[in-house]
């Protein structure tokens, strides 16, 4: 497997449990590791997230995309970017998970 | 005979329109019923403008005393008849082979002027924008703040609650008489 400057960089997220890099259909490449290794039952949702996201207009500027997709729940949370038609996603346990109050 | 398929009970359009037409068989008595007719000529009777002929109904079996049987066995031939659709009898549109090249080619282009104006949407799914050039660094900045989450949770909760709340007034009926005098 060839490692990628940024898939090298990757593993130095922090709070990081696991990662997956996809293609723009959705397909795992071959850098995933950790929890999300190989998890192709993750990348459709994650993938199917991104496409809502991106349909979604800002209002200022229908041309701007998100920048970071954050998916938090109580224990972890999932961190999902765009770059050079590929979505990177990371894993990460949730520092701060204090009970949530409505 | 005829008129005693139109017995109480059984006042359906249908049954009407054979007694009519067991009129028009008593007046063209020649019209004889052979291996050959078909026992359900015209069943569905819902093409008004051919001329009903329920002459196999009743022509095919000598009246006699038995009238109430026949009777009997007509308004179940009158049933059966009701439930089979007979495709040949209603429309003879015929259509040319003109007129199937038309239709598909009108409805090509209508499919054309579809696709073309949703942007090719309904093919493809959102292209991937160009993103950032550091998803590490993307990936790796402290998540929102725990304040943001709650702000975020407290304004769902409360258009989930306002969107509960949602009710239909009843003001005026809906149900309005025409004028008729």
């Amino acid at each position: 497997m060839t490692t990628s400057p940024i898939t090298a960089s990757l593993d130095r997220v922090p709070d990081q449990v696991g990662y997956l890099v996809m293609n723009e259909d959705g397909a795992v490449m071959a850098s995933s590791g950790g929890e999300l290794e190989n998890d192709e039952a993750a990348a459709g949702v994650i993938m199917k997230m991104v496409d809502v996201a991106l349909r979604l207009q800002t209002g200022t500027d229908k041309q701007e995309p998100f920048k970071r997709l954050s998916v938090i729940y109580d224990e972890h949370m999932y961190m999902v970017t765009i770059s050079n038609q590929k979505i990177y996603v990371s894993k990460r346990t949730n520092e701060h998970h204090e009970p949530i109050t409505v | 005979m005829g008129h005693s398929s139109c017995d109480p009970g059984s006042g359906r359009t249908f049954i009407m329109g054979c007694c009519f037409s067991n009129e028009e068989d008593e007046l063209l008595p020649n019209k004889e019923p052979n291996e050959r007719t078909h026992l359900l000529h015209n069943p569905a009777s819902n093409t008004p403008n051919r001329p009903i002929s329920s002459d196999d109904f009743a022509n095919h079996t000598p009246p006699g005393p038995k009238g109430d049987e026949q009777s009997a066995l007509n308004r179940i031939l009158h049933q059966t008849a009701n439930n089979v659709i007979d495709v040949s009898a209603i429309d003879h549109h015929s259509m040319e082979q003109h007129e199937y090249m038309d239709r598909a080619r009108q409805y090509s282009t209508r499919i054309a002027i579809v696709t073309s104006s949703s942007g090719g949407r309904l093919k493809k799914k959102t292209p991937l924008p160009q993103g950032t050039a550091t998803p590490q660094a993307v990936l790796a900045t402290d998540p929102i703040s725990q304040a943001d989450v709650q702000l975020m949770n407290k304004a769902a909760a409360y258009a989930a609650s306002a969107v509960s709340q949602v009710r239909v007034e009843h003001k005026e009926d809906l149900v309005v008489p025409f004028g008729i005098p």
